[in-house]
């Protein structure tokens, strides 16, 4: 999947109008009616669909909820009612107030420090497949795996529903609630999934379709994040982001694709000023005259080797050992003077020791 | 099973030779170079006096002419090295990328301004109840919230503090406008690529504090151009 | 049994190389189960297998900056070592190459390729202005318009698999996958 995108294609040079599109300043949600005294002064700022907050007498009598805080490990000083409130998508249930807010600050807090950490520890990502990791750390469909294992339910019962089968009312806050009450009446088939009018208008609009139960985990995902923020401080939240993003194992070898790479190791020679010829050489081969010869070259400038390769052919081993070499550049991942990590700049002393990317070359 | 080692001396196999396959080898010896100036030719190299130039005549490279603006808007406290000066100041579109540009440094400094405006505009003390834990999250999400770190704020503060002066980056069309030409877009590309540095000198904390006393402090600070942005477009 | 001898030439003088212990008895293929006699001391031995990107970056492509530069300063082929090896093809560098034609022969090669494709063919057209086949195709634009127009259907169902077959063994290169 994650290749398709992951290699530029072959640039075609194509004489065609250019259009372009004006910078389109934010508007305002008008269905939030959202009041304000002046535009900078942001402590007036109010949502006046939502009428309170859930009280944490009410929020503490929720057994999914508590469990989710101490199954998360959150401090106490993060206080049930905003996990409650990080659980909640919907907009226009009972005033309650939704994790809007909580969603997108969550959201700045992932990406800075996701990025953060692929900059450092892999400066020369070409810029694709940085976006494919940040992608792969905290897309919709991780968070919503990571959602789905932190144990999180969905609130699928209707009042109805609810009330025949004696449901205590404070279950539903420590559930994730995304379903409005009316499709909750709807008569569902298993193994059918009707798509509601947004969903598609999205197929439509970006040709991917994702599901609104994935948007509504990763939703909530973030605004656990972003509520620990607002509880615990960033210090805490970062630590909390190492733990559950950024420690899952990241494939980045199986996410390069090249096109051309022979151009793109020449290139990117070139770009790094080496003033040696680029020579592919046949470093070892037996069978040349059997069904199944093996060739080994590998990839030189002047008298340092860049990579090396197998393959059944000469072009193969050749192709291999250059793309070898391209990947061993772009996975270089700096250390520290004393052998360790180097420190990320939110760090305590930080010190830079790494290197900034100086970016991918065009082929 | 045979193995031919071609490491080791004295099994030098003729192979060498009809393998080598060095490009343009019927040429002979004598070399003209011949650089091309003008409009492109597919398959000309260009010469690099012309091509790494600016279409406002300033010549790529470290030099004091180049590199003052951004240098005494860092000032002393916030200091980078000339060579990541001009990465800062050097775009993607320029000299077909084959010089280091700004892309991953933008790429810092976006998250980083996203990330400080978030936690700016929450900080204040507010009286609204559905604040959380003193907080008033109900103002992200809002027009002047996003575009506190938005594009074309940050291109008009670029323009108006005269760090776009110079700028290593090519257009499709240079006389056009400062929003079509690109100009605008790749100014606050450079303003991030500026604040992303920053970021990776001094790390995040004194990134911070930069943001605070040169974009929040200057006059007009970011804050007046985005409240006048978001106005005009409401 | 290729990954025995992969690596055979030392890479320092210093440290004696010793892929294989030191063993009277074909290690292989032996029934005698002697122990090897190990050679006291540092040895270098390397692991048989190509290295994986992510984990070692070869030494041209450290930035200055970085600690495992002082590790081995000393060249890890010679000159010599490399005359062992054979070309399989080779670039020059960017201070070598040659820049000698001039506008007004790829306006020539240009007009004499559009005014007669069948007589100016890219071989001709090499021959005749002394450059090579790959540089009279980026001016002549002639690889760009054969991609577009590669006719598919002339070939037979058995042809077309095996070209399948192998542009899927290509993606697999290109991938670093076996």
């Amino acid at each position: 999947m994650l290749r398709s995108i992951a290699r530029l294609q072959r640039p075609v040079l194509k004489a065609c109008r250019v259009s372009v599109r004006g910078y389109q300043v934010a508007r305002l949600d008008s269905s939030l009616k959202t009041k304000y005294d002046s535009l900078t002064d942001y402590a007036s700022y109010r949502n006046n669909i939502f009428t309170h907050r859930l009280p944490e007498s009410t929020a503490s009598q929720s057994p999914p909820l508590v469990a989710l805080h101490s199954r998360l490990n959150l401090p106490s000083s993060y206080t049930l009612s905003t996990l409650s409130q990080a659980l909640n998508l919907n907009k226009f249930d009972d005033g309650l107030a939704n994790n809007f807010g909580l969603n997108t600050l969550g959201k700045n807090l992932l990406s800075y420090y996701v990025a953060e950490h692929l900059l450092v520890k892999y400066p020369r990502l070409p810029m694709p497949i940085h976006n494919g990791a940040v992608d792969s750390l905290m897309g919709v469909e991780t968070l919503y795996e990571i959602g789905k294992s932190w144990g999180i339910d969905v609130d699928q019962s209707s009042k109805l529903e609810k009330y025949l089968s004696q449901e205590s009312e404070f279950l539903k806050y420590g559930k994730l609630r995304f379903v409005s009450e009316e499709s909750k009446n709807d008569v569902k088939e298993p193994g059918v999934y009707e798509l509601s009018e947004d969903e598609v208008s999205s197929l439509k609009r970006n040709n991917s379709f994702v599901a609104k139960e994935i948007e509504a985990y990763a939703s909530a995902v973030r605004s656990i994040i972003g509520g620990l923020y607002t509880h615990a401080g960033e210090e805490a939240t970062k630590a909390f982001i190492e733990d559950h993003i950024l420690s899952r194992k990241l494939p980045l070898e199986q996410m390069f694709q090249f096109s051309q790479p022979t151009r793109e190791l020449i290139r990117l020679c070139d770009k790094l000023n080496f003033t040696e010829p680029v020579e592919i050489r046949l470093i070892a081969e037996t069978g040349r005259l059997s069904a199944h010869p093996i060739y080994v070259a590998g990839a030189f400038c002047g008298v340092e080797k860049l990579g090396e390769g197998v393959g059944s052919s000469l072009s193969e081993a050749k192709t291999r050992s250059v793309v070898n070499a391209l990947m061993s550049y772009y996975l270089y991942s700096p250390i520290s003077a004393d052998g360790t990590d180097v420190k990320l700049p939110s760090d305590k002393n930080y010190k830079f020791e790494g290197i900034i990317g100086i970016g991918d070359v065009a082929i | 099973m045979s193995i031919r080692q071609l490491g080791s001396p004295g099994k030098l196999i003729n192979a060498a030779n009809s393998l080598r396959c060095w490009e343009g080898s019927r040429y002979s010896a004598l070399r003209s170079i011949y650089l091309h100036k003008g409009p492109r030719v597919a398959g000309l190299k260009r010469d690099p006096e012309e091509a790494f130039v600016t279409h406002n005549g300033h010549k790529y490279g470290v030099s004091e002419e180049n590199l003052k603006p951004i240098k005494s808007f860092l000032s002393d406290k916030y200091a980078i090295t000339d060579d990541l000066a001009l990465q800062v100041l050097t775009h993607k579109s320029f000299g077909n990328g084959i010089k280091p540009y700004n892309e991953k440094l933008g790429a810092m400094g976006s998250k980083m301004l996203n990330l400080f405006f978030a936690k700016f505009v929450v900080e204040q003390p507010s009286t609204n109840e559905l604040a959380i834990n003193g907080k008033n999250l109900d103002v992200l999400g809002t027009p002047v919230a996003k575009e506190l770190a938005g594009r074309l704020a940050l291109g008009i503060f670029a323009r108006s503090n005269n760090l776009n002066s110079t700028m290593f980056w090519k257009s499709y069309n240079h006389g056009v406008g400062f929003e079509t030409s690109g100009e605008m877009k790749v100014s606050a590309q450079m303003m991030y690529a500026l604040v992303g540095a920053v970021t990776f000198v001094h790390g995040k904390t004194v990134a911070e504090e930069f943001i605070r006393e040169k974009l929040l402090g200057a006059s007009p600070s970011i804050e007046d151009i985005t409240s006048s942005v978001v106005e005009k477009a409401q | 049994m290729l990954r025995n001898f992969i690596r055979r030439s030392s890479t320092s003088a210093s440290i004696p190389f010793e892929p294989v212990p030191i063993n009277r008895y074909n290690q292989v293929r032996s029934q005698f189960n002697f122990k090897p006699k190990k050679t006291q001391g540092l040895i270098h031995n390397p692991a048989s297998a190509i290295h994986r990107p992510s984990i070692k970056t070869p030494r041209a492509f450290l930035p200055e900056s970085d600690p495992r530069r002082k590790l081995n300063t000393g060249p890890v082929f010679t000159k010599e070592q490399l005359q062992d090896y054979p070309i399989i093809t080779a670039y020059k560098p960017q201070n070598e190459r040659d820049y000698s034609v001039t506008p007004e022969i790829a306006r020539k090669i240009i007009e004499l390729r559009n005014e007669d494709p069948k007589t100016w063919t890219v071989t001709k057209l090499s021959k005749e202005f002394g450059l090579s086949i790959q540089k009279v195709n980026v001016f002549t634009g002639i690889l760009d318009e054969h991609l577009k127009t590669k006719e598919v259907s002339e070939l037979t169902d058995r042809q077309k698999k095996r070209i399948n077959e192998k542009k899927k063994r290509v993606e697999l290169w290109l991938r670093n996958e076996f």
